[in-house]
């Protein structure tokens, strides 16, 4: 196992990430998408760490991941609160706003 | 090495610290409409937060390590930020409904200028990072304050959406730069990479993921509705804030890279800047919504202050901060001339609304008018000298085709600017709207002042000039 | 070439994410039977469809314990350096804990933490 294996792996997350947040529809496998992406970069980030520089980039993760519990919870609530208005989490039904 | 109290010198976080106490504060305020102590609370700790920020110019305060430096630019910035939070507390007093508690509003507004305050003064990537977040997850909220409206949760949902990936690309970039370098300081961005292949991207995705806050492709699509669906006193704040807090950010990254990652970052910002002028002003030519239409010509205003970053050699930082200067005098006159008009409305504002505005109006409708000529560019307004000097600057650096792009794309955009105009000027009927109230309210103090200054930068181009460059002395002497 | 070979690598890593998705799209096709359909294709039918409405008091605690939750964890690098960083560690993070009782106040007097 060396460095490009964890970074493969980590860009490849990313990329799956991406790529479901761009074809997908509902609302909540969107949220879950993002939640990829980012702990895509934490993998990137920790192998980093591991294999060149040291305990710096480890403490990033605890940051981002603390930011992305905040951002999971408010995305939830606001996920709540269109689903209350709308009836539905389907993004392609949701277009009152046009032009 | 054990950290010590003197590395984290808070003095150089004075106005944000004023600003968190405020928002804490404003939390706990209860009650809405006239009587609510929201409004002054805010207000308050809004001009004592201004305060501060004469103490601090020119010291160049560093705090947390170098994690914050609190240099002019910073404080500028700041400045800017403070006045535009000023004129939106103005437009909300109308647009806010009466019953709802008023205080969270306030308080997140705080909150998101606390996390630009931050941005601005950031000398970490993991710092912008974290002042992004803040400022995002305050707008995610404020976007969808008014729940019983769907529209405002469904600019809320696809803002929050966009706006999360553009951080998860921001991050991805921030974690090559860390694999390349060992370091997220922006300082280190010129040391010598231990990987250096990776920077080009690094620095791609960094400026793709802050291209969000500014509105520009491929990060775009969130404007129109967003603006729409949201308070039209959160447009107003949208439109402006995050935008000048970015480009700081910008021209700190671009004044920092060097290498491989400078070339990459150059393309990316030329890419940006061709996309916005075209997206932004095709898109404004068929909108029929006054609202829609300004969110597309921010689209294509944040594209044209894009050519000054590749030209910091030319006196790019000076152009870049005087078109903010200018643009946040028009573009918030714009909308909060909007904001009266818009209000207890449940459709949406078109232009063909505002049919004779001028006879019953005509002070309102004047201001309206002088805003549309800044934002085309026309000579005795600000406008013209902003585009100008960005022009210039990316001329000298080698940008023409660029810049030939840019005078197309704004002679393209006369024809939605000044149909607004002439909508207001030439036609009778209309939708009735009528215009602020005579005497001083305000609001229409907070329109009147971006009108002389609108005008004022016209006039004067030359003092704000070299006001901005001052502010960037490292940026525009180093290159 | 270390430059050439990574964005061959970075390449390679798009193109089988974006591939994984469009083969599963492409020979995937239709559900064979219905049951395919079915949020579990084995054991017991569901007794309940998955968009029935359940009270939101359980999304809002689980919300507020996710997010303090969370916070806490910088108790845990705080303690691992606790003897290092001596007085000034314990002053940092009681400034810390007390932005975080603000927070909690502010759930507690919205009335967000009662069980109606």
């Amino acid at each position: 196992m060396t460095l490009y294996h964890f970074l493969g792996l980590g860009l490849l997350l990313f990329a799956i990430g991406a790529a479901g947040f761009v074809i997908r529809n509902n609302a909540v496998v969107l949220l879950l998408c993002i939640e990829i992406m980012l702990n895509a970069v934490n993998l990137i980030l920790a192998s980093f760490a591991r294999y060149l520089y040291g305990a710096e980039g480890q403490i990033f993760i605890f940051i981002i991941m603390t930011v992305a519990a905040a951002e999971a919870a408010v995305g939830l609530g606001i996920v709540i609160a269109l689903h209350r208005g709308h009836g539905t989490l389907a993004m392609n039904r949701i277009k009152d706003l046009k032009g | 090495m054990a950290p010590i109290f003197q590395d984290v010198n808070l003095y150089c976080l004075l106005p944000e610290l004023v600003l968190l106490t405020g928002a804490v504060v404003l939390l706990f305020v209860r009650g809405a409409g006239r009587g609510s102590a929201a409004l002054p609370v805010a207000a308050t700790t809004v001009i004592v937060a201004l305060a501060a920020v004469p103490l601090l110019w020119g010291e160049r305060a560093v705090g947390f390590g170098g994690m914050i430096v609190k240099d002019n630019g910073a404080l500028l910035a700041q400045a800017l930020l403070l006045i535009t939070a000023l004129v939106s507390f103005a437009a909300a007093a109308d647009a806010l409904p009466e019953r709802k508690n008023n205080g969270e509003y306030y308080s997140l507004l705080l909150f998101s200028l606390v996390g630009m305050g931050i941005m601005t003064a950031a000398g970490d990537l993991l710092v912008i990072f974290l002042g992004m977040e803040i400022l995002a997850l305050s707008l995610y909220v404020l976007v969808g304050f008014l729940k019983v409206v769907r529209a405002g949760m469904e600019g809320a949902v696809k803002y929050f959406l966009l706006g999360s990936v553009a951080s998860a690309v921001f991050l991805l970039g921030l974690a090559l730069t860390y694999g390349a370098t060992g370091s997220t300081q922006l300082v280190a961005f010129t040391a010598p990479a231990t990987m250096p292949a990776l920077l080009p991207a690094a620095a791609v995705l960094l400026v793709v993921g802050l291209g969000f806050k500014i509105a520009a492709p491929p990060f775009h699509m969130w404007a129109p509705d967003v603006y729409e669906g949201a308070p039209i006193s959160v447009a107003t704040y949208i439109s402006v804030a995050p935008k000048i807090a970015a480009f700081v950010v910008l021209l700190r990254l671009a004044g920092e890279s060097a290498g491989p990652g400078r070339e990459a970052l150059t393309g990316a910002f030329v890419f940006m800047s061709v996309a916005g002028m075209a997206v932004g002003n095709l898109a404004a030519l068929r909108q029929t919504s006054l609202v829609r239409m300004l969110a597309y010509s921010g689209i294509a205003q944040a594209a044209y202050i894009l050519i000054g970053l590749p030209a910091l050699s030319a006196g790019g930082a000076a152009a870049v901060s005087f078109y903010l200067l200018v643009y946040m005098f028009m573009n918030l006159g714009a909308f909060a001339s909007l904001a009266h008009l818009s209000r207890r409305r449940t459709g949406t504002l078109r232009i063909d609304d505002l049919a004779g505005l001028a006879s019953r109006a005509p002070g309102h409708a004047f201001a309206l008018a002088v805003f549309m000529i800044a934002l085309t560019g026309i000579p005795p307004t600000g406008g013209f000298f902003a585009k100008f000097y960005v022009f210039k600057a990316g001329i000298q650096a080698g940008y023409l085709g660029v810049v030939l792009v840019a005078v197309v794309a704004t002679v393209v955009s006369c024809f939605y600017y000044l149909r607004v105009v002439m909508v207001m000027y030439g036609e009778e009927g209309g939708a009735g709207l009528r215009g602020l109230p005579a005497g001083v309210t305000m609001l229409g103090a907070a329109i009147g002042v971006m009108v002389v200054m609108t005008i004022l930068t016209g006039i004067l181009p030359e003092r704000f000039l070299q006001a901005a460059s001052a502010a960037f002395p490292l940026l525009a002497a180093g290159m | 070439m270390a430059g050439l070979s990574l964005v061959f690598y970075i390449g390679l890593v798009v193109a089988t994410a974006v591939g994984i998705v469009a083969v599963s799209r492409f020979l995937g096709g239709k559900p064979l039977t219905a049951a395919k359909d079915t949020p579990y294709e084995c054991g017991m039918p569901p007794v309940e469809m998955d968009n029935a409405v359940f009270p939101v008091r359980f999304y809002k605690t689980a919300l507020l314990f996710v997010v303090f939750d969370v916070e806490i964890v910088f108790l845990f690098l705080w303690a691992l350096v606790v003897r290092d960083l001596g007085w000034f560690g314990l002053v940092e993070i009681g400034v810390f804990i007390a932005i975080l009782m603000a927070a909690f106040l502010f759930a507690w007097w919205k009335g967000d933490l009662r069980w109606e």
